[in-house]
């Protein structure tokens, strides 16, 4: 619940207060909602199969967003950050697929 | 129905997603507020006006700077070489401005097709012996020529002017109201180069004729001469 309504708090404040993002850090931006999206995704396959711990899901947000961002980083540094952005979004989309998958079938059994 | 494993995980999800402040929770949901956060800010930023470029690439992107520079070096010429005219009519006699005067004209006239034009040109002649060349392929050849700086054209012994018409009819393909005849003529005054090649483009009107079965040639002239012309109207 307080998931929930931090999600809209936090789009709220993103619309209204329309910060601008330094131009250092616009590369990550994607890459770290895709981190953190896979986190989330997890998190909920976990609680589906009720093995669900706050603190892995806390370890595992930070932890994906500052991996994400450190391989794009590197990427960046060995002339290679356009495909170590696309690979690395790729990896995090086949694992929240695998996850919605697992959700789905604990919740629809389909 | 308690042994229904899918009625138990959602039950047991609502009693997760209940409130209860505690501490965990309250990280959780401080985690979720950044990720609106980024979420809302990342799918509000292409709203800037140079979104566009935004996401081109850094080859796309130099390819249009060297366009832009160069349109900027012909706009810079060319305001140059009126500023110039300006002086020169400003400052000159009435006999310059004459002189710019008839030059204009002469370039109008070659344009509006009253006026028999000498120059370097391009004659093309197309031998369809089975009539399956037809007004659109004319016309493409004719805009092709245009788009590649022909300055005065003539189809057969019809001028090409601003508001000439080509019409498929029994007898083939008529312009303002004349056949074309066999095989079909075309002079293009203009450079010689670009428009053989606009024409010998990979699909170009040069291929397009072939694929139908007629023959395609043009060769370049140094002093063609287009001596037919349309009557001067005033209006």
């Amino acid at each position: 619940m307080i998931a929930i309504i931090g999600l809209l708090v936090g789009v709220a404040i993103g619309i209204l207060w329309h910060p601008v993002v330094p131009l250092w850090m616009q590369p990550y931006l994607p890459i770290a909602i895709v981190a953190a999206l896979d986190a989330v995704f997890g998190g909920f396959r976990a609680l589906m199969e009720k093995r669900f711990d706050d603190r892995i899901f806390v370890v595992s947000f930070l932890s994906n967003v500052v991996i994400a961002a450190f391989l794009v980083f590197l990427g960046d540094q060995l002339g290679v950050g356009a495909q170590m952005s696309t690979g690395v979004v790729v990896v995090l989309a086949m694992r929240i697929f695998a996850n919605a998958a697992a959700i789905r079938r604990i919740l629809f059994r389909a | 129905m308690t042994d229904d494993p899918a009625k138990e995980t959602s039950r047991s999800l609502l009693a997760q997603l209940a409130f209860q402040p505690n501490r965990p929770h309250l990280v959780i949901g401080l985690l979720f507020l950044v990720l609106g956060l980024l979420v809302s800010v990342a799918v509000l930023r292409p709203g800037d006006a140079d979104a566009p470029w935004r996401t081109a690439r850094t080859e796309d992107l130099v390819q249009i700077l060297d366009d832009l520079g160069a349109r900027q070096d012909r706009l810079e010429a060319e305001s140059a070489r009126l500023t110039l005219l300006q002086g020169e009519l400003e400052s000159g006699s009435t006999a310059q401005a004459l002189a710019e005067a008839r030059r204009r004209l002469e370039a109008l006239r070659v344009v509006s097709g009253t006026t028999p034009v000498v120059g370097p040109g391009l004659a093309i002649t197309i031998d369809d012996p089975e009539g399956a060349v037809d007004a659109p392929v004319l016309v493409d050849a004719i805009q092709e020529l245009r788009d590649a700086g022909a300055e005065a054209m003539a189809v057969g012994s019809t001028r090409v002017v601003v508001d000439t018409w080509f019409a498929d009819t029994g007898n083939g393909v008529e312009v303002d109201g004349v056949p074309v005849g066999s095989p079909i003529r075309i002079l293009a005054i203009g450079d010689p180069e670009t428009m053989g090649a606009a024409l010998s483009i990979p699909g170009g009107v040069a291929d397009s004729v072939r694929t139908r079965g007629a023959d395609f040639a043009s060769s370049p002239v140094t002093d063609l001469r287009i001596s037919v012309t349309v009557p001067e109207t005033s209006n």
